[in-house]
């Protein structure tokens, strides 16, 4: 589970009020880093889109913060920053959770993930 | 400078499409434009292209990873029979021949299409066409092992009859000589199906899916999702071409391979073997030796058999690539529609090899489900079957909140044959760009439908889905009777079997 899908996703548990379905709360049992090929105009397009705030928080709980530091905001003329973009590359697309799990911030529900995969089916009580 | 794209044969329909999105990524005009031939219905597989040398280098590129283009050829000269071409090609000015052949090795290849050319009569044809060129004063040699240049003559001998299929023929449409610029053909020995590593009931053909990838404009860094993934047979294309790839299913078999099951076999089988192998301890040691064994080998053949999706991705090199694979059910997705999507391409259930399935329980009345805990490590919540024209229209509604504008949804809609393009679902949001129709056995077919999503959704407006006909299935033919004809054949053969039985008896 890369850091750019958490980014994406939200708990859709019935009871979970609203404010609270974004973001998922990460406990990360294994870290894997793995290598994935740099794209520039990819990383360029999808910086701006992410919720820059979440992304530190997801660094946080997995105790990487220290780590990779990134300011609360996305610098100015980052296209030309080339460590930025590398470092944007590197937590969005490269730092894996294999084992762990997704929190629910509003009803505790956990979703498991597993070689990389997280499980986010509910059942048929939780459901919308 | 005039050039030849010579198509492949094949999946006919799908053809122009694949052609028109090609030209809309690579941005040239559009193939109509490019050529008077290039327009339905297909009438050859050869045409002419009259092209700058900049496009002429984004053919080069479409070749490249176009699915039904079989070459592209940059002509020397073309005429309406063998004996045109040898006078064309004498009158041809020496300067022409020049910038190519001069002081060259060369061979003749032979493509012809629709007429098989006999090594008696092959020859010869090429001793002709050499002498019609100034070969002395070039200085041109013939080197049939390693030669400098290909010098390709091609045939076009198409001919159709009203029913649009090919019917033999004897004398060329016509002849070309020139020389070859692209060639495609790696999709089938690459990436066929035969060879991939994992695959499953539901996985998609290399070459269409290739063609998905192209009819959805996947190009490096697109975020392209799959909802319906199954083997992740469609986003493999859209990994090879650099794509960000999401994959998520309902079922979680397919996605983790039987890896989860197969430990807990493996468990129970060891277990089983060693409260068996403590009964029988005092009556029979040698037996328990064997079960060892035996289990032993059982095990070690599961181990090399653990099939995951990823092992497709590191044996065509593409473990590079980003992947996420998500257990989601589409209906109850977990987007956030922050970030859209450059591209939604999907296979989805029709309910004959893989069931059409949504989250939620069969009794709305107790809304219990049944879920093994525990031992399985994941839950499996109880899943309900859902009309084919139902997922469709999550599909569509999903898409048209998480697409960008511009870009593509491509899925595949099963019907019967006879099926009209006003019965596609149509949305607001989206323009139906191109159809295409494959036939399968039995009456069935499926419909390859591209939509372009053209306006942003509107959230006060929702009512803007029209589904025209909720019932896109396969459906069973009934005959006067009422029976399917599974069932007519069944009905017949206990017929036989009983009045056999009688003859016996007397």
């Amino acid at each position: 589970m890369k850091l750019l899908t958490h980014n994406m996703l939200e708990s859709q548990v019935k009871t979970c009020p609203e404010e609270k379905r974004f973001p998922l709360k990460i406990v990360a049992t294994e870290i894997e880093e793995t290598e994935i090929e740099f794209q520039r105009s990819f990383i360029i397009n999808i910086i701006p889109k992410i919720d820059w705030g979440v992304l530190r928080g997801a660094l946080e709980e997995m105790g990487l913060s220290e780590k990779y530091e990134i300011g609360s905001k996305v610098p100015e003329n980052y296209e030309e920053d080339e460590t930025f973009l590398q470092l944007a590359h590197h937590i969005l697309l490269e730092i894996e959770i294999i084992t762990g799990k997704f929190v629910c911030r509003g009803t505790g529900r956990e979703f498991p993930i597993e070689n990389k995969i997280a499980n986010m089916l509910l059942t048929s009580e939780e459901l919308n | 400078m005039k050039y030849l794209l010579v198509l492949r044969w094949q999946l006919i329909d799908f053809i122009l499409p694949e052609l028109r999105s090609l030209f809309k990524l690579y941005n040239l005009p559009t193939p109509e434009q490019a050529s008077e031939t290039l327009v339905e219905p297909l009438a050859t597989p050869f045409h002419y292209l009259e092209l700058n040398d900049e496009e002429a280098k984004a053919i080069d590129k479409i070749c490249s990873r176009s699915v039904l283009i079989h070459s592209f050829y940059r002509v020397l000269e073309h005429g309406e029979s063998l004996s045109e071409l040898h006078e064309k090609l004498k009158k041809l000015p020496y300067e022409v021949y020049q910038q190519d052949l001069y002081q060259k090795t060369f061979k003749f290849v032979l493509y012809s299409f629709n007429y098989h050319w006999k090594s008696k009569t092959k020859y010869p044809m090429f001793d002709d066409i050499g002498k019609c060129l100034p070969h002395e004063r070039l200085g041109l040699e013939v080197d049939l092992n390693k030669p400098d240049v290909e010098l390709f003559v091609l045939f076009d001998y198409s001919k159709f009859d009203s029913n649009r299929t090919l019917i033999p023929c004897h004398k060329p449409r016509n002849v070309y000589l020139a020389f070859q610029i692209g060639c495609t053909g790696f999709v089938d020995t690459k990436y066929g199906l035969k060879r991939r590593k994992f695959i499953g009931r539901t996985s998609m053909r290399a070459d269409l899916s290739f063609l998905i990838a192209n009819y959805a404009l996947v190009k490096p860094g697109s975020l392209v999702y799959d909802p319906f993934c199954g083997t992740g047979s469609l986003l493999i294309p859209c990994s090879v071409h650099g794509a960000v790839s999401f994959a998520s299913d309902i079922d979680w078999r397919t996605i983790k391979g039987d890896q989860e099951l197969l430990e807990e076999k493996k468990k129970r089988e060891t277990n089983q073997s060693q409260s068996q192998s403590q009964n029988q301890k005092q009556k029979q040691n040698q037996k328990k030796k064997y079960n060892k064994k035996k289990n032993q080998k059982k095990s070690n053949t599961k181990e090399i058999d653990q099939k995951r999706m990823r092992l497709n991705w590191e044996q065509y090199n593409i473990a590079d690539k980003p992947l996420e694979i998500i257990l989601m059910d589409l209906t109850n997705n977990n987007w956030n529609s922050r970030i859209k999507f450059d591209a939604i391409i999907c296979d989805p259930p029709y309910g004959i090899r893989e069931g059409s399935k949504q989250l939620g329980s069969k009794k709305t009345n107790e809304g219990q489900s049944k879920e093994i805990k525990g031992s399985l490590k994941f839950r499996i919540p109880s899943k309900k079957q859902v009309g084919v024209g139902e997922l469709i229209k999550y599909l569509i509604l999903f898409a048209s909140k998480s697409l960008n504008i511009g870009s593509r949804l491509c899925y595949w809609l099963p019907s019967r044959i006879g099926f009209k393009k006003e019965n596609i679902p149509t949305h607001i949001c989206f323009k139906i760009i191109d159809v295409c129709q494959e036939k399968l056995s039995g009456g069935n077919m499926r419909n390859l439908i591209i939509m372009e999503k053209i306006i942003e959704f509107d959230p006060l407006n929702s009512s803007h889905l029209i589904i025209q006909d909720s019932n896109y299935s396969f459906k069973k033919k009934i005959n006067e009777k009422g029976m399917s004809r599974k069932k007519l054949a069944y009905e017949n053969r206990k017929k036989k079997m009983i009045q056999k039985i009688k003859k016996e008896k007397k």
